[in-house]
């Protein structure tokens, strides 16, 4: 097991931060949500950072039962999910959706990295295995680059769901934008809403809790994996969990070509292989800590099959891209000096097309 | 009199990221500031205790460090040495040296003009792999219907197809255009 690093060796300013996020996520006795009986409390426009970590960490010390709504906002258009949330600390839990109609009835259970996904439209019930859902180093990481791009500045109190919350905002550093607004529970820290911004202010997404209950008496039976009579077990997705170290990165039959320009505040933190239709698809990830844009690359000879989504086409450096929006999330695809590129993430087409051209500059 | 200094400030005076001048200026002003040294104080215990827990759990090396490092060591450019002698390694000549042959000999196929139709990747897969990242943040926006299935008969629970009208996207406050 590598060394635990000396401090001098830390290279994030906020190390302090990242610590905390361990000690508060490896669940260390002393450092829970509800080990506390003082809370501390945050004054507005102070330092909320220990807010921020106790919220990361309150899944793991609180249940609850709720029903949410998320919003998630295009340019044109937005779609809306309503489901019903059960969770059971430390890592179960089941969310039935609700709304719209094409997924009424279809529920998913996840307990660490498995999740069980019955779809009544199919009949099928579908395994899927994310390790990354599950992975707190990767859940710490995340805290260390939000502090370290982000300030969080208690803004407000308010009510979500006949609860109290504090109102957290996430600034960034470099242009002084919040990008993110959060209403975390004033008692349990859990995050009853959040809200995040394009560029330009407007809303990209929102979820909220509509109705929240704290209980502890939520059956075994809520997250029981069986299959319902009719239906058929099918293997879905295994997603790999990315890894960061060189001698742990699969080999994707290809040189890799990383982006020489990057938002500020982004940076690599994780790649893996995966193959779908015989391709190899090398992924690597990049975060500021709130946002993650995937750059995709393979050495097919065709850009991406678009399928039913209907993709608009724009040209830079001589190449022919594609790009479509879902949701916030915009993809855009292209072909340069042999290999296929994807890029995707929440960000303006004009910030993706210039990490493009950074690609093969 | 000297004003006092954030905590922003101590935080990075003591993680060394201020300019020299800076850094000079706040080891100065706590030698004579009471208050701020006790912030100060507070600040450095804050991190000392906190390394203390960290190390005694045997951590592991956190992945954003290594994916830095491993970052670093991808951007360090071989010299033109270095690329020849790679170039010119058996493993990597012989295979070169059969395909140039065997093209030669059969007319240079179509490998040569790159005109065939190969595999692609649907573009909903690259969502979902991402999304599938995005979920792991605490602070991201959470679990979302998978828009690609390996099968095509789970294509009806995509979330491109769950779109609301634009009807009821108005009510919602968004900026709408006619689909």
């Amino acid at each position: 097991m590598p060394p635990t690093p000396r401090p001098s060796e830390i290279p994030s300013r906020h190390a302090s931060l990242t610590l905390a996020g361990l000690v508060l996520a490896l669940g260390v006795p002393g450092a829970g949500v509800n080990a506390s009986p003082q809370k501390p409390q945050f004054a507005l426009g102070s330092d909320a950072r220990p807010l921020i970590v106790a919220a990361a960490a309150a899944p793991k010390h609180v249940s609850f039962v709720g029903q949410m709504s998320s919003i998630r906002s295009g340019t044109a258009r937005a779609t809306a999910v309503i489901s019903k949330i059960e969770h059971r600390a430390p890592d179960e839990t089941r969310r039935t959706y609700l709304a719209p109609q094409d997924l009424y009835g279809q529920f998913v259970i996840s307990r660490g990295a498995r999740s069980w996904n019955v779809v009544p439209a199919t009949k099928r019930v579908i395994v899927t295995e994310n390790p990354a859902a599950a992975d707190p180093v990767a859940v710490v990481d995340d805290i260390a680059l939000l502090d370290s791009n982000y300030r969080a500045v208690r803004s407000a109190s308010d009510n979500i769901a006949n609860r109290k919350t504090d109102v957290v905002d996430l600034v960034s550093r470099y242009t002084g934008e919040r990008v993110m607004r959060l209403w975390l529970d004033a008692q349990t820290h859990v995050v009853l809403a959040k809200e995040a911004y394009h560029s330009d202010g407007s809303l990209a997404w929102r979820t909220r809790f509509d109705d929240i209950r704290y209980t502890d008496g939520i059956p075994e039976a809520i997250f029981a994996e069986s299959v319902p009579p009719g239906f058929a077990k099918v293997r879905g997705r295994s997603y790999k969990e990315p890894r960061a170290l060189p001698s742990a990165i699969p080999d994707a039959g290809f040189k890799p070509i990383t982006p020489k320009y990057l938002p500020e505040g982004f940076s690599l933190v994780g790649s893996d292989v995966s193959e779908v239709k015989n391709v190899r698809n090398l992924h690597l990830i990049y975060s500021d800590g709130v946002r993650t844009l995937s750059l995709f690359e393979n050495s097919t000879n065709r850009v991406a099959d678009f399928g039913s989504l209907k993709p608009s086409t724009t040209t830079f450096e001589n190449h022919d891209a594609k790009y479509v929006r879902e949701g916030p999330t915009l993809l855009l695809a292209w072909r340069e000096q042999g290999l296929a590129f994807t890029l995707v993430g929440d960000l303006e087409l004009k910030e993706l097309v210039r990490i493009a051209i950074s690609v093969v500059p | 009199m000297t004003p006092h200094y954030d905590l922003e400030t101590f935080i990075d005076y003591l993680h060394g990221a201020l300019a020299p001048e800076a850094d000079a200026a706040v080891f100065e002003h706590l030698q004579t500031c009471t208050a701020c040294d006790a912030v100060y104080d507070q600040e450095a215990a804050l991190g000392e205790a906190l390394r203390s827990a960290a190390r005694a759990q045997e951590l592991e090396f956190p992945s954003m460090i290594k994916a830095r490092v491993w970052d670093t060591v991808r951007q360090d450019k071989p010299s033109w040495l270095q690329l020849l002698r790679a170039g010119w390694a058996p493993r990597v000549a012989v295979p070169v040296a059969a395909v140039v042959i065997l093209a030669g000999y059969l007319g240079l196929p179509p490998i040569i003009h790159g005109s065939q139709a190969g595999p692609t990747v649907d573009a909903a897969y690259f969502l979902d792999e991402h999304n599938a990242e995005a979920q792991q943040n605490p602070f991201g926006p959470g679990l979302t219907p998978a828009v690609y299935a390996t099968d095509s008969q789970d294509r009806g629970t995509s979330s491109a197809d769950s779109y609301i009208d634009a009807a009821d996207a108005a009510t919602l406050g968004d900026t709408v255009a006619t689909r």
